[in-house]
């Protein structure tokens, strides 16, 4: 284990320093050794022949000490005497070249007795030397006469050993060109194998670096294409390579999550934007139709204003107050259609609604109100609260034969402050409750006595205001037992509110 | 077939190894055969404390070989390296010149295997003066300086070829023909002398016939004109050394003349042994010239300090005919 991850730590140049330097190191030292097994061929070739060149040198100063030995006996003259010396003494050095030993070789036998007979010329040829020195004529020309048998005896000799050294050092130097041929053939042949060798090296590690290199080149080409679901493999090695391939990898998880988070905030933005599109549409809406339902509030206003003030003035008390909780219903009406409202104001304004209507009905409408006081400041859209009171009205005691009861209760439970809107008149089944809470319209627009705002309308606006769905529940125990229409308003920080209506 | 990356990974290490070993391989091939042709310079040889020379008449047939490989033998064992004058100088020089070669040379021994004359009794005598200890072999110089003799007992070898003759006899006339050579006839003539001696029946006609000529192929023609004649065809014929024995049986074979004449050869070579084996030839004396040579070689290594001793000693020629030739062949093995 730890070897391989020492493997996987090379770095690319010394994977490729170790390719080139490798292989060529390699080539070389295989190249001096064939060289070294050649040059030393080559110098012993050239070594083959020279036995015979020495031989060739020892007969031919042996020839000179003969002939000087004569023409000294000839002429007894100093010169040929010196050079008679002169050659003796070299004939004696080259002698110690040759064997002086008995073994048993043909070749180094003859030398020895070789040497030997040339000791024994030497000494004869001394004698006669010194005999002619001695003027002793008789005891020189006897010597002469051995020396010169010794003289064609050692140069037989190193004739035949001559010609038998030449034909041995023939076979040698056949020998030697054959093993030279064989060593070329196989210097060829070493050095196209080691070539194939290193080729293949290269090829496989030249492989094994470019391979990730392009397939990372083809990642990165897909990256640019827009496919961010790839991952560069060979992240295991330590080298440049395996650095680059896991900084890529890095690089494109974060593009993705990038463009994962970018998406996600853009559709939330869009939603929201649609919601806001959507609420002013619905707001329009309701304005629309209350402006087409009704004249100019502001006309309509000042009109009961003045209606007010002819009643007060004709000292018709109840006419005032009818006319003036008109005028407070409409003034309302004008002034809150568009912003949000406290739940107070809400509240005041079922009162003047439900008075109007009980004076129409002659107070047919039994109303209570069950409050919790702390909870009258929260803030919510405005004309929710007429609309489902009118509902109640309209759609539940409207032709009860009982005594119809409205009953509006605030209070909190758990997180969020509940308003409840009860009536005992008719009830509703499920299905109409179903189709009312999915945003249905369930009765007719054109309803008499109606402010214009469905509770479709009422609850998308709760819906989108507290960007909540759990805003409303409606509830029956049947037909003929009545309706309760509970708001549910989650107490958040007034300030969240209030930035949100903002 | 795809094959897998590991796959690959191993066949390309695989053929790299292959190539390694095929390169280790060829180097090792290229390095011994440097090895063998530097061994090739190398000179070999074993080393001897003393060196002898051999000089002997005979060379290259079974008799010289023989005697050779008898000293070589025996010098083998005392430490003695034998070199055969003839094998390391000139075939034609005479055993006279081979003589004064050795003394030149300073060897350490001579066995002398040569014909008499005045002039090798005087190189034997120069060498024994310059300490150089000479065995003869075969023929004595009797006067000359000579440490040891060993030779063929002249007696025994020409009464061995007379009772052989006599053995053939029966009854009815016989007419040998003892082939001779003037050249050796102070040798041939002794054994001769012996084998007229030994036959005692005056029904046995012996004749000696000169075979020597002028020429080394003089005794086959003249043998062949002694067979081809039919007035001198002989019932038997004797012959004394080695080529005439092989000349007379091959002549027998082409004149188709075997079982008529009976050849009594004087020799233990391979063609001969065959020829005796095919019964061309009667029977053939034989000299064991191995033992002379040894005996020669061991002899002179004992007496190498001392001086003025002179030993003779012989060797028995042993016959052999059909009956032991197979026996000597096991002993041969």
């Amino acid at each position: 284990m730890r070897k391989k991850n020492t493997k996987q730590s090379y770095s690319l140049r010394l994977k490729l320093m170790a390719v080139f330097i490798g292989t060529s190191l390699l080539i070389s030292a295989i190249n001096v050794f064939l060289y070294i097994n050649l040059q030393r061929t080559i110098e012993q070739i050239d070594t083959v022949y020279v036995s015979n060149e020495e031989l060739n040198e020892l007969s031919e100063c042996l020839e000179h000490i003969q002939e000087k030995v004569y023409e000294y006996l000839m002429t007894k003259d100093s010169r040929p005497l010196e050079d008679y010396y002169r050659y003796e003494q070299a004939y004696s050095e080259m002698l110690h070249n040759l064997n002086r030993d008995t073994i048993s070789n043909t070749v180094l036998l003859q030398e020895k007795n070789i040497y030997n007979m040339s000791l024994s010329y030497l000494q004869v040829t001394d004698d006669t030397v010194s005999a002619k020195r001695a003027g002793n004529i008789p005891k020189y020309n006897q010597t002469y006469e051995k020396g010169t048998e010794i003289y064609v005896k050692i140069h037989r000799a190193i004739w035949n050993l001559n010609n038998r050294q030449l034909q041995s050092n023939s076979e040698k130097y056949k020998e030697f060109r054959e093993t030279l041929n064989h060593l070329v053939l196989i210097c060829a042949s070493v050095l196209s194998l080691v070539l194939a060798a290193n080729v293949l090296f290269i090829v496989i590690m030249t492989r094994s670096i470019t391979k990730p290199i392009g397939e990372l080149a083809e990642a990165a080409n897909k990256v640019a294409g827009g496919d961010f679901d790839i991952i560069v493999p060979y992240s295991e090695t330590k080298d440049e390579l395996g650095v680059t391939a896991r900084a890529f990898n890095k690089m494109v998880e974060s593009i993705r999550n990038y463009i994962a988070q970018t998406k996600e905030n853009y559709e939330r933005e869009s939603r929201l934007r649609e919601n806001e599109m959507k609420m002013k549409s619905e707001l329009q809406d309701a304005q629309l139709k209350y402006l087409q339902a009704q004249i100019n509030p502001h006309f309509l206003f000042n009109t009961l204003n003045a209606g007010a003030q002819l009643a007060m003035m004709e000292d018709a008390e109840k006419t005032c107050l009818f006319v003036e909780n008109m005028a407070e219903f409409f003034r309302y009406n004008v002034q809150k259609i568009s912003t949000d409202t406290t739940l107070r104001e809400e509240i005041e304004l079922v009162d003047n609604y439900l008075y109007i209507l009980n004076v129409r009905f002659s107070g047919e409408i039994h109303y209570e109100k069950q409050l919790d006081k702390k909870l009258l400041s929260v803030r919510l859209p405005s004309m929710i609260l007429q609309p489902i009171v009118e509902n109640a009205v309209n759609h539940g005691i409207r032709g009860v034969e009982w005594e119809g009861h409205i009953q509006l209760a605030v209070y909190q439970e758990y997180d969020r402050i509940c308003i409840s809107v009860r009536d005992n008149g008719h009830g509703m089944d499920r299905q109409t409750i179903e189709k009312i809470l999915h945003g249905e319209q369930v009765h007719s627009e054109e309803e008499k006595d109606s402010t214009g705002i469905g509770m479709d309308n009422v609850i998308s606006r709760m819906r989108r205001f507290f960007d909540r769905e759990d805003v409303i529940a409606i509830s029956s125990e049947g037909t003929g037992r009545g309706t309760e229409v509970i708001l549910y308003i989650p107490i958040l920080e007034e300030t969240g509110v209030q930035e949100r209506n903002v | 077939m795809k094959l897998h990356k590991r796959e690959i990974a191993f066949y390309a290490m695989l053929i790299f190894a292959a190539l390694v070993t095929a390169v280790l391989a060829l180097t090792v091939i290229g390095l011994k055969r440097v090895n063998q042709a530097q061994m090739m310079t190398e000179v070999k040889g074993k080393n001897y404390k003393y060196h002898y020379m051999l000089i002997q008449t005979g060379f290259g047939d079974e008799r010289s070989g023989n005697l050779y490989t008898g000293a070589k033998k025996a010098g083998e064992k005392l430490g003695i390296l034998v070199e055969d004058a003839r094998e390391s100088g000139s075939q034609d020089e005479t055993t006279e010149e081979m003589m004064k070669t050795a003394i030149a040379a300073k060897v350490d021994g001579i066995i002398l295997e040569s014909e008499y004359s005045m002039k090798m009794q005087e190189l034997i005598d120069q060498a024994s003066e310059q300490n150089i200890p000479v065995a003869v072999v075969g023929r004595d110089f009797i006067d000359s300086k000579r440490k040891y003799f060993v030779g063929i007992d002249v007696k025994q070898t020409g009464e061995m070829f007379g009772h052989r003759v006599q053995e053939m006899y029966e009854g009815k006339h016989l007419n040998v023909a003892v082939l001779t050579e003037n050249a050796k006839a102070a040798s041939q003539g002794s054994v001769y002398y012996h084998i007229e001696r030994a036959i005692s029946n005056s029904d046995i006609d012996v004749r000696p016939v000169d075979v020597s000529g002028e020429n080394a192929f003089s005794a086959d023609e003249k043998i062949r004109a002694l067979l081809h004649n039919p007035n001198e065809v002989p019932d038997v014929v004797v012959c004394l050394n080695e080529v005439e024995t092989i000349c007379a049986y091959k002549a027998a074979v082409d004149y188709n003349m075997v079982g008529k004449i009976k050849i009594i050869g004087y020799s233990a070579q391979e063609e001969v042994i065959s020829a005796l084996e095919k019964e061309i030839i009667d029977s053939t004396i034989m000299i064991d010239v191995a033992e002379m040579g040894e005996k020669a070689v061991c002899k002179l290594y004992d007496n190498r300090d001392k001086k003025n001793i002179i030993i003779r000693e012989t060797v028995e020629p042993r016959v052999l005919d059909k009956e032991n030739i197979s026996q000597y062949r096991k002993e041969k093995r």
